[in-house]
């Protein structure tokens, strides 16, 4: 390939993300730096009588009020639980998936991105629908006598963490699947001959190939759910916020554009670590397997 | 008698429609280096997968020096195997792939340690065993997967095509070091090939199979100087068929050309292949009378196409000893050893 279209090709995406990700996080950037004002826009200028006016004020005021960090942590926790929850499920299904014929695989995978095909907020007022002490759940255990009042599944972080694992489970599913169906059959054959049980090849043959897989699905589901907005805003309890529900405050509530950006900028700090671990992970990897 | 016998008692398996092995019995004497030699979709692979365990067969019995294998898992039998992609752990260093089956054994990590450097020693790749399996040129990652298997002491090492991945060049070396490691283990080994010239420089013993049976087992020069049947012949080396009919008791008549005296009796007046050598053949003076119609040059050796009497067409491969070769369209005397010509029914 020539240089220049070598040069091309990687000034797409370069491009691109300098258009719709370095230049708006720029911008945030610069907000969280000022002050808000009641004005038109509502923060101070950065850069006023020749003199750089910015200051780690936000921050500061983040890192004093629990408020915040009761958010971050919350978020985390419930990502981690969503995660996990998306593991749980997703790995047996991508398994099953990768372990059909070759003709089943490809409608199996449609199946799992089927949800796709209708409105992400339609998807989550279902759950409502369903776990609402006057839903469907609680109706039908009624009626079945299993249990004596009305189920109150909703609002909760149950009902937030049964949201995200529904949301992002195709997300978790795919690229394990990904990385299972890459692994050579021949090597569980090769496993078994040396002496392996089933379980022993899955242990230290599948489930180490599969690890890539697994890493990145982890990510898929775990950073869109620590910035989630819409699925506690419509299933979450009056307990504490998560992280995106609380910078929609700031911006919308309280007008404090510039607190909000601080609030974002820390967010996307948290996430730049265990994304950038991962791709760390991976290179390694793919230098030990190259 | 050696461990490692192999006996196959009229092992019979179907693959949908398809019988792949049909009622085939085989015995391998333990510590023999025998190949299974045969085309593709003559079973010779169903039934290596057989012996590893990894399918089962439909009818009939594999012993292992006499015990049945029958129901026994691939994790439990006395037998490895040496893939064809040698099928090497990618994440594991190549100390932990030849360690793999030792420690599933729940051998103590010393243990492990000193057999692995035993087996990297045997296949000569000493400070190689922190190298990942990509890192590995194609001759080592073979021997890695020899080691691997040999690690675990197998009665029996089956060896799936080991030289197809192989450049030419390495395959001369790799044949020499197999039969060093034979030698020096003791173990049987068994070859599953397609290559005949593999099968006959490398194995002491040769079972041919064709389409589910076994065609003929012996040593590599019975099955190239007493084939068994026109299918052995044509499959193991070049040879010459001319076709005709058993006169009296050691001669065939060959329409046109004449009658050929033959070792073998047949029934008069059967329809019969006289089979020789193109290597059997003098081409001189004297003998049937040819015309050279193609001669190849292949440096140590000439192949001369020669027309005889009758429309009757055969090869013939002399060495270049002394340079002088016949031409096209020179007139010769064709002639071989009485016992050169082989006989088979049609």
């Amino acid at each position: 390939m020539s240089g220049l279209l070598r040069r091309l090709l990687v000034g797409v995406p370069a491009t691109w993300l300098l258009l719709f990700f370095g230049l708006p996080f720029a911008f945030i950037l610069k907000v969280a730096l000022s002050q808000a004002v009641v004005a038109q826009p509502p923060f101070t200028p950065l850069f006023a009588d020749g003199r750089f006016q910015g200051s780690l004020a936000n921050f500061a005021l983040l890192a004093e009020d629990d408020l915040y960090l009761d958010a971050i942590l919350a978020s985390l926790r419930l990502a981690a639980t969503a995660t996990v929850a998306c593991l749980a499920l997703g790995y047996p299904m991508a398994w099953a998936i990768a372990g059909t014929k070759r003709r089943w695989r490809a409608p199996l995978l449609a199946l799992v991105a089927l949800p796709f095909v209708t409105s992400f907020l339609i998807r989550v007022y279902a759950w409502i629908g369903l776990l609402r002490p006057t839903g469907f759940l609680s109706e039908t255990l009624q009626s079945l006598g299993l249990i004596d009042g009305p189920l109150a599944l909703m609002p909760s972080d149950v009902a937030v963490a049964l949201g995200m694992t529904y949301t992002y489970l195709p997300f978790m599913v795919l690229p394990i699947y990904a990385s299972l169906e890459k692994i050579d059959p021949v090597l569980a054959f090769a496993a078994a001959d040396l002496g392996a049980r089933p379980g022993r090849v899955f242990w230290s043959i599948t489930l180490p190939l599969s690890l890539p897989g697994v890493l990145a699905g982890s990510l898929f589901v775990f950073v869109p759910s620590v910035g989630e907005f819409v699925v506690p805003e419509l299933l979450g309890g009056p307990g504490t916020p998560m992280i995106g529900k609380v910078i929609w405050q700031e911006f919308f509530n309280n007008r404090d554009w510039p607190l909000a950006s601080a609030l974002a900028v820390v967010l996307l700090a948290l996430l730049a670590w265990p994304i950038a671990r991962a791709q760390r992970a991976e290179t390694a990897t793919a230098r030990g397997l190259s | 008698m050696a461990l490692g016998a192999l006996s196959v008692e009229g092992v019979a398996k179907r693959f949908g429609a398809a019988a792949v092995l049909d009622g085939l019995s085989l015995r391998i004497a333990g510590g023999s280096f025998t190949a299974l030699l045969g085309a593709s979709g003559s079973g010779k692979t169903t039934l290596l997968r057989l012996v590893a365990g990894f399918e089962a067969p439909d009818a009939g019995r594999i012993l292992l020096d006499g015990a049945d294998m029958d129901g026994i898992p691939p994790y439990e039998r006395p037998v490895n195997l040496v893939f064809q992609s040698y099928a090497l752990f990618p994440h594991m260093s190549v100390a932990d792939n030849i360690g793999y089956g030792l420690r599933r054994e729940g051998l103590a990590a010393g243990e492990v340690r000193r057999r692995v450097s035993e087996m990297l020693a045997l296949v000569r790749l000493d400070g190689l065993e922190d190298r990942k399996p990509r890192q590995l040129s194609g001759g080592q990652a073979q021997r890695v997967a020899l080691a691997r298997a040999l690690a675990k002491r197998p009665k029996l090492l089956l060896l799936d095509e080991p030289m197809a991945a192989l450049d030419r060049g390495l395959r001369e070396h790799t044949r020499s070091e197999l039969k060093r490691l034979h030698r020096e283990l003791g173990t049987t080994f068994v070859l599953v090939t397609h290559d005949q010239e593999e099968a006959l420089a490398l194995a002491d013993r040769v079972a041919l199979l064709d389409r589910g049976h076994l065609a003929q087992e012996g040593t590599p020069e019975d099955l190239y100087e007493r084939p068994a049947s026109l299918a052995v012949a044509r499959f193991v080396g070049e040879i010459n068929l001319i076709g005709g009919r058993t006169s009296d008791g050691g001669t065939v008549e060959i329409p046109g050309l004449g009658s050929i005296r033959v070792p073998a009796r047949l029934p008069i007046g059967s329809e019969v292949f006289v089979g020789i050598r193109p290597e059997k053949i003098d081409i001189g003076a004297v003998g049937w009378p040819a015309t050279v119609t193609d001669v190849a040059y292949h440096g140590d050796r000439s192949v001369y196409r020669l027309a005889l009497a009758g429309g009757v067409e055969i090869r013939a491969s002399r060495p270049n000893r002394t340079g002088e070769q016949a031409e096209v369209g020179e007139s010769v005397g064709v002639s071989w050893p009485e016992g050169a010509a082989l006989v088979f029914p049609k």
